[in-house]
């Protein structure tokens, strides 16, 4: 028997799997956090000083919408929406899973990781958001 | 910068055309109707530019070789949505820098055998993986636009009842006739708050105009006056960072100094505008990005008339994209054919009395990260 090969990230400039968050790059120049992450710094354009951060998974939904109607291949209804991580100051546009009528601007999110697609045996793990778990701790 | 003037205009109309309708063929009307018009014949065109997004490869080649122009210059231009009036662009700088005096300007687009379900990034594109569509991305600005000033779904639906009212008297739109609010409002839902009548539709058709220098209108015996091109500005997006207003607009910002500066003109002497209205929020927000309306302030210009035929800024007089079709590669040259037949006061039941100045936007593509892709503002004046 042949073991399955490990799962990877859907891109490795955009996330990593262990531990599984998204990934930036902070510069040292400006402060600024650009996600995801590039040979320079996207708001001042250093491209030294510039290390590999893993941005915080809570955020809150900037704005969202419900997609009603996409090209073949995707089921519809899905939300998409823009997330703010407040700490890395990084907006971050992705789906959201979660009954749409749950969905309003402000509601706390967190990421989520999780298999999208099997190539050739390999699982390969993208990100969703998904709804802060009410009342837990 | 030597004058440049259009000579001449002529389109097909736009709207669903079936599969014996091929690219070429529609191209190929639409450049005999701005040769007609233009009075020129093959002989005195020197290169052909052509806009598309779809065609394929050497699908200008494929055009001029139809439309009797094979061994010129010919060059295809792609810059998505903004495709038509790139190649506008290029044809004015070459003009400019003194190559030619008579060229011929061509955006085509075959989509409805090709597209379905809305147009996306491209597949590699980081936004587009997670399933974002154009539509979803006005969505968002809507909700937004709505949360930061007060703005109502029925102040954005307006755009598409204002501008599908103007189209009743374009015989070029896909549709016209008038609709009612509530059609807008109850229209099949496509991505909240968004339905389908907020959305262009997609379509077929073709666009093109003779452009020349003040030697290439003698030479084709124009001695009437025609709209000078003042200037076509083109920018790209740049990238977003930190948690920005999601409709600062900063490209459509870029796009107005840039175009006001070349033709020297002050935005308060436009006596209307063919906007990108791609979406009826994307009017109201570039509207204000390049300054032409104050920011917040679009969704109230809309319902009271501001923007409408006979009202302070009209805009979109042919009806916009949300009414003429969305032929993609074709809309920068149909909006250019809506300032020429204009300023030539040959716009009928939708003409603009006195209209003396114009300006036309185009905003083509998303890039992730960016705030779009590329935006290019057309000024002609008479």
């Amino acid at each position: 028997m042949t073991q399955s090969p490990l799962p990877r990230a859907m891109r490795d400039d955009v996330m990593q799997l262990d531990p599984p968050q998204l990934l930036g790059i902070h510069c040292a120049a400006c402060g600024a956090v650009t996600f995801p992450k590039r040979e320079f710094c996207a708001a001042c354009g250093a491209r030294e000083g510039l290390s590999t951060r893993g941005l915080s998974s809570s955020g809150t939904v900037h704005c969202f919408t419900v997609v009603r109607q996409a090209p073949a291949g995707r089921a519809v209804p899905y939300v998409l929406a823009y997330v703010d991580l407040p700490r890395d100051q990084v907006r971050v546009m992705a789906q959201l899973d979660a009954a749409p009528e749950r969905v309003r601007i402000g509601l706390a999110v967190k990421t989520d990781f999780r298999t999208g697609r099997v190539d050739d045996g390999q699982p390969v793990v993208g990100y969703v958001f998904v709804p802060e778990e009410e009342g837990s701790l | 910068m030597p004058s440049t003037y259009i000579a001449g205009a002529g389109m097909v109309r736009f709207g669903k055309y079936d599969a014996s309708v091929s690219f070429e063929r529609l191209a190929v009307q639409a450049g005999h109707a701005a040769l007609a018009d233009a009075n020129a014949q093959r002989s005195h065109i020197e290169a052909v530019f052509v806009g598309h997004v779809f065609g394929g490869p050497v699908a200008g080649q494929r055009v001029a070789t139809e439309l009797g122009l094979g061994g010129l210059p010919v060059s295809n231009h792609e810059n998505y949505c903004a495709s038509g009036a790139t190649a506008l662009r290029e044809a004015w700088l070459a003009i400019a820098a003194g190559l030619y005096d008579v060229v011929l300007v061509l955006g085509v687009e075959k989509m409805t055998d090709r597209i379905k379900g809305g147009v996306a990034p491209d597949p590699s594109d980081l936004d587009a993986m997670h399933g974002y569509v154009m539509a979803a991305g006005h969505a968002m600005s809507a909700q937004r636009y709505m949360a930061d000033h007060g703005a109502t779904r029925e102040q954005i639906a307006m755009v598409a009842v204002k501008n599908h009212a103007h189209s009743q008297h374009n015989p070029y739109a896909q549709y016209q006739r008038a609709i009612s609010l509530e059609e807008v409002l109850s229209a099949r839902p496509v991505a909240d708050p968004l339905g389908v009548l907020d959305c262009s539709p997609i379509s077929d058709g073709a666009a093109a105009a003779v452009v020349c220098s003040p030697r290439g209108l003698q030479r084709l015996g124009i001695a009437g006056r025609r709209p000078e091109v003042r200037a076509i500005g083109l920018v790209s997006g740049t990238l977003r960072t930190g948690l920005y207003p999601l409709n600062e607009e900063d490209i459509s910002r870029r796009a107005g100094e840039q175009a006001y500066a070349l033709a020297a003109i002050d935005p308060a002497d436009i006596d209307f505008v063919e906007m990108h209205d791609c979406f009826t929020i994307a009017e109201i927000v570039r509207l204000e990005g390049l300054g032409l309306i104050p920011v917040g302030e679009g969704g109230r210009w809309t319902e009271e008339g501001a923007t409408r035929i006979g009202g302070r800024l009209p805009v979109n007089p042919s009806g916009g994209l949300l009414s003429r079709g969305h032929p993609v590669g074709a809309t920068g040259m149909a909006q250019v054919c809506e300032l020429y037949w204009q300023l030539m006061g040959q716009a009928a039941g939708r003409q603009i009395e006195g209209a003396r100045l114009a300006m036309s936007y185009c905003k083509g593509g998303t890039v992730s990260g960016t705030d779009g892709a590329s935006v290019t503002t057309v000024v002609v004046s008479i």
